[in-house]
Order: C-alpha cells, then sequence, then structure tokens
C-alpha cells in the first residue's frame, strides 16, 4: 500500500526560479527511500511539499490517500522532518523539553506526552542527558536529539534531510543505525543526500532527481549505475565493480 | 493575520533579543574606552523589526532577566540589574527601540530619518540611563553626565553609523525572507 | 560560556521542588520590598538570603562568580555615596571626604541590591528555565492584550540562542582576526565587520528555525504546564507573606 502519493506536483520560487516540475511519485509504506541529486536539483523543495511547509503551485501531494492541504497538522505529525543543521531545529532549553516541543504543540495529555518523550529519548540513547542543554551536546548527538524530537510525535514516515553531514565517523554510524533501526520498526523512511557511499546499503529504492525533475528510480543496484550522469558520485565500491557494503559493519 | 509571517517575525525577534543578550559580551577594545556592542543592536533591531516587534525583543530580554533567567551580560541578579546602576539605560533601550521603529516607519525607511531616529535614540537612552544613574549615585548631573555619558559618545557616534550601514546591507534579506514566506504559506494554515 | 556557567543546576532540595510560580512571586513581591527596606529589614532579608541559598545547596563560590560584574557595580554604588554625602569625616582627608553618614547610605543602598540580586540568584539555580518561562505565561494570562504563550516561546528561543549566538559570535572574531583584523584602525569598519555576518547568520538561523518550529506543528495552542500545588507550596507561600510583612513592618 502506498503511504505517499504525489501527483503532477510543481513549484516555483518567488524569484522565478523552478524548483519542481510534474512530479509523479508513490511511495510504499515500510520503504526505505534514498532520494540524490546535486545541490539545487530541488531535493529539499519536494521534501518541504510532504508536510505542506510548502504549497504546491500545481499538483497534489497526499498521505493515505488524504490531500496535505487539507489537514496540515495531520500531515505534520505523519511525516516527521529532520532538518540538515541540527542546531537550528533544537528548540528547547534542555533536551528534554526540545523533545516534548512536538507533542505539546499538537495538544496532547501531560502523561502521554511524557510516555512519548521517554520513548523517543530512549531509542535513541539520549534518555540520561535529558537534563542538559542542548548546545553542550555533540554534533551526532544534536541530530539523534533532531529524530528524538521528531520520534516524539510519533510519525509514520520519517524524512531525514543530509542526515550525515559535518559528522564524524562514530556520528555517521550512531545515525545510520537509528535510522536503520527505525525502519525495521517499520516506519517508512526517507533519506535525501547528495553522497550515496554511506546509506545506499540499507535502501531498498534509489530515486535520482535532477533540476527538479526525477531523472532515475528503481532498486538502488541498478539505479546507482546511472548516477554520474546526473551529477551525483558514483560509490567507490560500484566502481571497483563490487557492491556498496553498510557502513556499520 | 497570516501565521507563517507572525512565527517568522516572531523567530526573528527572539533572536535580536538573544543577540542584544549577546551584546552585552561583545567588547572591541578601541582607545582607552572599549566598545559594547550591545546598543548596537537595540538600534539595529529597531530598525529591521520595526516599534513593535523591535521592542517586544528589548522587553523580552529585560523580562527574561528580571525574572532570573541568566541573559544579563556581567552575571546574575534579576531585577538587581533593572534596580541597579545599569537600570536606566536597559529601560532605556525599550523606550529607544520603539521610538527609532517608529520614526523609521514614519519615515518609510528614509536614510537621513534613520540617522536622526538614532541620534533621537541614542539620546533617549542617556537621558533615562543618567538620571537614573544620578538619583542612585547621589551625585550632581555634571558627574552623572562625566561617568555615564561623556566617555562613550564617541563611541556611539560610531555604532550608529556602524548600525545604518549593517542594515542597509542586511534589510534586503528579511525582505526575500519574508516574500518568500508569504508564497509559500499554506492556505489553511490559520488553525 | 559564562550565560551557562550560573545557570539552573539539577538539584533535589526544598527550593528545588517549589512551585516556580510561588518562587517567581516572591521574587518580584521581596526585590519590590527591599528596594525600599531599612537597615534592619535589610540584614533580615540578606541573612534569610544566605540561609535559602544553603538550603537550596548553591555553593557560595557559584554565587560570587555568577555575579562578579554586578559586584563592581556596586561597589561603586558604595563609594560614591561614602565620599558625596555630607556629614562627619571618619578620617582628616581632604581628598577622601568619607563620612559616617556616608558609610551608613552606601551600605544601605548597595545591600538592598545585593539582596534582590542574591535572592535573584537563588531562583535561577533553583528553578528550571521551562518552569520559570511557564511561570511567566501564567502570570501573563489574565493581562489581555499580551500573547502569553507566544511571550513563553520568545523566552524559551531567547535562552537557547544565547549560547549558539555566543559560540558562532567567538568563531567569527577568530575567523576576522585570522585575516589581521586587528590591523584596521577604523572602528566602524571592525564593528560591520563583526556586526554583518552575526546578522546575516541569524537571518539565516531564523528561517530554518521558523520552518522546523512549523513542522513539528508550532501553533496558537499546544499543551500547557500542569501545575500541582501541594500543602508544601501552600506553606511556602505562608512564610512568604509573614517574610514580606516583615520587610516592611520592622522598625
Amino acid at each position: 500500500m502506498n503511504i505517499i502519493e504525489i501527483s503532477g506536483l510543481s513549484h516555483s520560487y518567488a524569484d522565478g526560479h523552478i524548483g519542481l516540475q510534474q512530479i509523479n511519485l508513490t511511495i510504499a509504506r515500510g520503504s526505505f527511500v534514498v532520494l540524490a541529486g546535486a545541490n539545487g536539483a530541488g531535493k529539499s523543495t519536494l521534501l518541504k511539499h510532504l508536510n505542506g511547509l510548502l504549497k504546491p503551485l500545481a499538483g497534489t501531494v497526499r498521505l493515505n490517500g488524504v490531500p496535505v492541504e487539507d489537514d496540515l497538522l495531520r500531515a505534520r505529525r505523519m511525516v516527521g522532518m529532520v532538518f540538515q543543521d541540527a542546531d537550528s531545529q533544537i528548540v528547547g532549553e534542555t533536551v528534554y523539553d526540545d523533545a516534548a516541543f512536538g507533542p505539546e504543540n499538537l495538544n496532547w495529555p501531560r502523561e502521554k506526552i511524557t510516555e512519548s518523550v521517554a520513548a523517543a529519548l530512549d531509542l535513541v540513547g539520549l534518555e540520561a542527558m535529558a537534563e542538559r542543554s542542548p548546545h553542550l551536546l555533540s554534533g551526532g548527538e544534536k541530530r539523534r536529539l533532531a529524530i528524538a524530537g521528531v520520534l516524539a510525535m510519533q510519525p509514520e514516515v520519517i524524512v531525514l534531510d543530509e542526515p550525515f553531514a559535518n559528522l564524524d565517523y562514530d556520528g555517521v554510524r550512531q545515525i545510520l543505525a537509528q535510522i536503520v533501526a527505525l525502519h525495521k520498526a517499520g516506519t517508512t523512511i526517507i533519506v535525501c543526500v547528495h553522497d550515496l557511499e554511506k546509506v545506499l546499503a540499507h535502501a531498498d529504492r534509489l530515486i535520482i532527481l535532477q533540476e527538479g525533475r526525477i531523472a532515475a528510480d528503481g532498486p538502488p543496484h541498478q539505479v546507482v549505475l546511472e548516477a554520474e550522469a546526473y551529477g551525483v558520485r558514483l560509490p567507490a565500491a560500484v566502481r571497483l565493480g563490487g557492491v556498496v557494503e553498510s557502513w556499520l559493519r | 493575520m497570516n501565521e507563517r509571517l507572525d512565527l517568522h517575525k516572531l523567530v526573528i525577534a527572539s533572536l535580536m533579543a538573544a543577540l542584544i543578550a549577546v551584546g552585552g559580551y561583545l567588547v572591541i577594545p578601541i582607545g582607552p574606552v572599549p566598545i559594547v556592542l550591545q546598543n548596537l543592536f537595540v538600534l539595529v533591531a529597531a530598525l529591521l523589526l520595526g516599534s513593535s516587534w523591535g521592542s517586544a525583543a528589548v522587553a523580552v530580554y529585560l523580562l527574561a532577566g528580571a525574572v532570573g533567567l541568566p541573559v544579563f551580560a556581567g552575571g546574575g541578579g534579576g531585577l538587581g540589574h533593572l534596580f541597579g546602576p545599569r537600570g536606566g539605560y536597559l529601560f532605556g533601550f525599550l523606550a529607544a527601540a520603539w521610538l527609532v521603529g517608529k520614526i523609521s516607519e514614519s519615515s518609510r525607511q528614509q536614510p537621513v530619518a534613520e540617522i536622526l531616529a538614532m541620534i533621537i535614540g541614542g539620546l533617549l537612552i542617556y537621558v533615562i540611563g543618567v538620571t537614573w544613574l544620578k538619583t542612585l549615585l547621589g551625585i550632581s548631573f555634571g558627574k552623572a553626565l562625566a561617568v555615564g555619558m561623556y566617555p562613550f559618545i564617541i563611541g556611539d557616534i560610531v555604532k550608529i553609523g556602524a548600525a545604518f550601514t549593517i542594515v542597509k546591507s542586511v534589510r534586503p534579506l528579511l525582505g526575500i525572507a519574508r516574500r518568500d514566506g508569504r508564497l509559500a504559506t499554506p492556505a489553511g494554515s490559520g488553525q | 560560556m559564562v550565560a551557562i556557567a550560573f545557570g539552573f543546576r539539577h538539584n533535589d532540595t526544598l527550593l528545588h521542588q517549589l512551585d516556580a510560580r510561588i518562587k517567581l512571586a516572591g521574587l518580584v513581591a521581596v526585590s519590590i520590598l527591599t528596594i525600599n527596606a531599612n537597615m534592619s529589614a535589610l540584614v533580615l532579608a540578606f541573612f534569610t538570603a544566605l540561609f535559602l541559598l544553603a538550603l537550596g545547596k548553591c555553593s557560595p563560590l557559584r554565587c560570587l562568580f555568577g555575579m562578579k560584574w554586578y559586584l563592581v557595580l556596586l561597589a561603586c554604588v558604595l563609594l560614591t555615596r561614602t565620599l558625596t554625602t555630607p556629614g562627619d569625616l571618619l578620617i582628616e582627608s581632604s581628598w577622601f571626604p568619607a563620612t559616617r553618614q556616608g558609610v551608613f547610605i552606601g551600605l544601605l543602598f548597595a545591600g538592598r541590591l545585593l539582596v534582590i540580586a542574591l535572592f535573584a540568584l537563588l531562583v535561577t539555580f533553583t528553578t528550571r528555565p521551562s518552569h520559570i518561562r511557564s511561570a511567566v505565561a501564567w502570570f501573563l494570562r489574565p493581562i489581555p492584550g499580551i500573547p502569553h504563550r507566544q511571550v513563553a516561546t520568545m523566552i524559551g528561543l531567547l535562552v537557547r540562542f544565547i549560547p549558539v549566538i555566543l559560540t558562532q559570535s567567538a568563531e567569527l572574531d577568530l575567523a576576522l582576526r585570522a585575516r589581521s583584523i586587528d590591523n584596521r584602525r577604523n572602528p566602524l569598519r571592525r564593528l560591520t565587520f563583526l556586526g554583518m555576518p552575526l546578522l546575516r547568520r541569524t537571518f539565516v538561523t531564523a528561517d530554518r528555525l521558523a520552518s522546523a518550529m512549523e513542522a513539528r506543528c508550532y501553533g496558537l495552542h499546544g499543551t500547557t504546564h500542569q501545575w500541582q500545588v501541594t500543602a508544601r507550596d501552600w506553606s511556602a507561600l505562608g512564610f512568604l507573606s509573614l517574610f514580606c510583612f516583615l520587610l516592611v513592618a520592622l522598625p
């Protein structure tokens, strides 16, 4: 069953720059999709339509059959979005406050918030740091907190924009392990990257965007061969005739 | 009122308040009297955000400090800061932010009017600040001016120049963000 | 990082557990009464503050560190009052005209500000920032025309982003110095070189922050803080009223 259905989606910016042109796309529940493309290919623009942060110029985005604009609050709860810059999406003065920000905005009863936040912090391994100031966390921990802030809203889809940017090797492995675990638990995952190396081994679908259009779409091992033509670097292992290995090994 | 637009203003005003707080720590050592950047950011906030959001940014900064949150440079102290020797200047910031914003709005951001607004705003800070200092310390007006105003005048003239240059350069950025926001606002976000 | 150094620290004392609204109301009431207090009330308030600081397990060193510049200002108040108040000279010297009355007035004025600062530190050290924020929202709620939830959000963002902007400005300062900003004599240039990038970064952060808050459903309504008032809070309120009465009534 498809959790996300996008049909005829187009978007252009105020300065006339075209963001997306005629995107048609369905994403199956429980899948692990990697969205790749050069900078400015329209990845972030596409993602921001999934929870109504941007309004389509033409076309519709449906979540479980319901158009996003019909119920923005539902869309934003269903699609949890983790942005690239961890520091400017953490709102709370402490780790706990930040994770509770979304659920509080949803007007949930206090007990449900406490429960959901505890579960989310536990899942990303930050439960011992609940009282800390987010400013004192490491890069990897900040990103895990950003994920926890979204998890606390119990989303069905998690969208991550460049989740590995500016992380050291250990940080990358922590986040990757988190994403893989969430996928195993049944969450639909959409990861947006410009470098395939770190995540491709775990994906079951690869979509490449170029200049606001879908340039290639299919199983990773097939699509990856075309990557270079669309401005995405071919992983070294593929270049040497092998397959991309998981970074978790 | 447009929700997204409001949220954007709210976030910018909060960050300007944080910038005003940080400005208390930022010191440029030039000459015998170091230049503190705090009132520079007050002026910039007033010009960029206008009278209501500009003074809201200052008010939130003062309120947070008054209830004991660690926002005042030079240590904690809560209401003690507002009642203390610097208190007059802090209240002066609030009045100046509103006045400078008001003049800039009603003159449609004309350069001459904005510079004039900052001069009047700067003087307003001193009128309140020095009177306060005089009352608290029990000294004559002449002495209060000598310790509470004269040493900072040159720095303040430089700051008004800097504020003008900075505002001219970053104001377009604010405009783009606003236009983008309006375009991108989903129709049903009135909640 | 100074801003963090004198912030809240988690502990489990009686003061930490008290309702933040009572602590806040107490802080405001005591501050306003202290600003007009006479010497005997001031001495009482000073020792009460010390006792409460001990009760809240706030180390004296942290208190001193937390308000070191403020203490310098207080010393100025004491000194000017001592030297400018007319009265009986303490020592026969024309360049140090300290009077007995001056010392008394100076101690009174500086002492009042010191006591207010001590009570403020007490609240800062023993109350979680989010509780202070919720308490402010609670007090603002009955006032028409003030969007209390928005004010609380702004206070939260302010506290959250002070360390972020401090770090950014430190980075910026290093980057400028690496390119020999110290050689620039023109102070106008130096101010704009520091101020402009800081503001640009602030705008970028604000844009991202606004989207992130929107993505996490920030709106006009939300779950508010759940206050649990216990017998302990009521008795604290009783003690507070008594203390305020004493501040006014002491001769």
